[in-house]
């Protein structure tokens, strides 16, 4: 607008503007269009679907016509994309092709399973956490391997809970005994789980499945640099930050977090959870098949 | 028909079990009607009951005999089974929600967008709660159970009775099934952020047909192979009605913060 502002004079009665532009009212016809176009893009689109004898395409056509100023300068971009055929300006194409890759073309592009850029996608650096994260399909792969997961781990502890309780050769039929025993070795594994996230960090991020590396340290309690309250200072948090104590664990905090605040939050779960395990393993426990004299005798 | 009678008498210990825990989908459509004020549609009730009802009439068996002590714990295990995966949500996203708020104290919640491309960077708010719900849930169950052990006197029967706690093969098999139950614990809280806590659940219905059919070694009664087969069909039926949960997905995804 401010070239067109240069161009045209203060007056636009003056004799250079009549000299521009050959007839007079057509020019304030392109002015008032151009200044309408602004806001309302459909405007120009309906000036270009009309026949010939709109006084644009005439004023195109006309040898004397200063095409600078008849190209619209209106920002939406839809306007332009409509001119951009009589544009003969190369750079113009080219930002004009761009702009309408990028209205066209989706921000990811789609790509069809048979190309074998789809397999090359997956592998490259996140691809894979981006497929099952982010992606429709992803998400149902992910969903599809997870309950496969979850099932054939159930099964296979029941299969082997009952193998310990009552058909293996060894019986040992005190469920609650074996339910801790499996959860120290639970808790045991967690934490080896944890590590091993952390010492594959860079292959689990290159994979895309960075969310699923364990928190290394704990949390900052408030703006960087007053990480730790400096009270508080007892022989145990020196041992503790000696030993590295206050690091690593499962959750970052250390291998015995423990802060009654968030304690309290995940108490009723852990009351479930233990109900449910405990009584899971005492109705399997209990009910004993029948043995092979029971067989005999009955 | 006798020996096949007599055989399924000797495995018949599983049947039971899954009849006394029978409960496990109508308490988690309870309750998850009740917590979680999830209203279902009539689909997937429909589905999720008929399974149900299959596998029960799957594992219906003649001559069943059980001490009433398992099927007492057995119908009291199917309500906190249905009520662990809502527990297992809601504690999740309390521990998100503290997380999320000392974040934003940081102010530098943008490390959640880095955080699966760039290696350094701090661990997502999801992330860290998902293994505080693990790391507390664990600790506290093992903290809670040790008293309940020590008074329940097995300890003194184990003492008196088992000779084979020097066996390798005995704890080979104990670490094996720890490490099942490892995969289940971990897995579970992936599974209900994935989906739901009913869906959760309701994986143990095929898997229970499954294992019904497997461990009587493929020597059924009619009627349970009529019962299985229309159990696994409706969880088809279940599988489709629910299809489009996936796509509700992205509201606590594991990459979200």
């Amino acid at each position: 607008m401010d070239r067109l502002s240069s161009l045209v004079p203060k007056s636009p009665f003056s004799p250079a503007a009549l000299l521009m532009s050959p007839p007079k009212s057509r020019t304030s016809d392109d002015l008032s269009h151009q200044t309408l176009s602004t806001d309302g893009s459909t405007r120009q689109g309906r000036y270009r679907d009309r026949p010939s004898q709109t006084p644009e395409l005439s004023y195109l056509d006309a040898p004397r016509s200063i095409r600078l100023i008849s190209l619209s300068r209106s920002p939406s971009p839809f306007a332009r994309l409509r001119s951009a055929h009589q544009s003969e300006d190369e750079d113009e194409e080219e930002t004009l092709a761009d702009t309408r890759a990028g209205q066209v073309e989706p921000l990811v592009r789609r790509v069809s399973r048979n190309d074998p850029q789809y397999t090359k996608r997956l592998w490259q650096r996140g691809g894979l956490g981006h497929f099952l994260f982010n992606t429709p399909s992803g998400q149902r792969v992910y969903i599809g391997l997870l309950v496969f997961w979850l099932g054939g781990c159930e099964f296979g502890t029941l299969l082997l809970n009952r193998f310990i309780f009552w058909t293996g050769t060894y019986k040992f039929p005190y469920p609650l005994t074996m339910t801790l025993l499996q959860l120290l070795l639970t808790h045991t594994l967690l934490l080896g789980f944890a590590n091993l996230t952390r010492i594959a960090r860079s292959a689990l991020c290159m994979l895309g499945l960075g969310a699923v590396v364990a928190p290394s340290g704990p949390y900052a309690n408030g703006p960087q640099g007053f990480n730790q309250p400096p009270g508080r200072r007892t022989l145990w948090t020196k041992l503790a930050n000696m030993l590295g104590l206050g690091r690593g664990g499962i959750a970052g905090g250390g291998l015995f977090e423990f802060r009654w605040m968030t304690a309290k939050h995940v108490l009723p779960l852990v009351l479930v959870f233990n109900a449910k395990l405990v009584l899971s393993n005492v109705s399997y426990a209990y009910e004993k098949p029948f043995s092979l004299a029971d067989a005999a005798s009955s | 028909m006798q020996p096949v009678v007599d055989c399924l008498g000797r495995y018949a210990v599983l049947p039971v079990y899954q009849c006394a825990r029978i409960g496990v989908i109508p308490f988690s459509l309870l309750f998850t009607y009740i917590f979680n004020k999830t209203p279902h549609n009539v689909q997937t009730l429909s589905s999720s009951l008929t399974a149900v009802l299959n596998l029960l009439l799957a594992s219906i068996q003649p001559n069943l005999r059980a001490p009433w002590q398992g099927i007492v714990a057995g119908v009291f295990s199917a309500i906190f089974v249905a009520l662990y995966p809502i527990l297992l949500l809601s504690t999740y996203q309390t521990l998100l929600a503290k997380a999320a708020s000392r974040d934003d104290l940081l102010a530098d919640s943008d490390t959640d967008e880095e955080s699966t491309s760039e290696p350094n960077t701090t661990a997502t708010a999801s992330t860290r709660a998902i293994y505080k719900t693990l790391h507390y849930s664990s600790l506290l169950s093992i903290v809670l159970l040790t008293p309940l052990v020590l008074l329940s006197g097995e300890m003194g029967q184990i003492r008196r009775n088992c000779y084979f706690l020097d066996v390798p093969w005995f704890w080979f098999l104990v670490c094996c099934a720890s490490l099942g139950g490892f995969a289940v614990f971990t897995s579970m809280l992936p599974m209900v952020l994935a989906t739901s806590p009913l869906t959760a659940t309701f994986v143990a219905v095929p898997r229970s047909a499954f294992q019904l059919v497997v461990l009587s070694k493929f020597r059924l009664l009619p009627h349970s192979w009529v019962g299985v087969g229309l159990c696994l069909a409706s969880c088809l039926w279940y599988l489709s009605a629910r299809g489009k949960e996936g796509k509700r997905v992205h509201r606590v995804g594991f990459t979200r913060g």
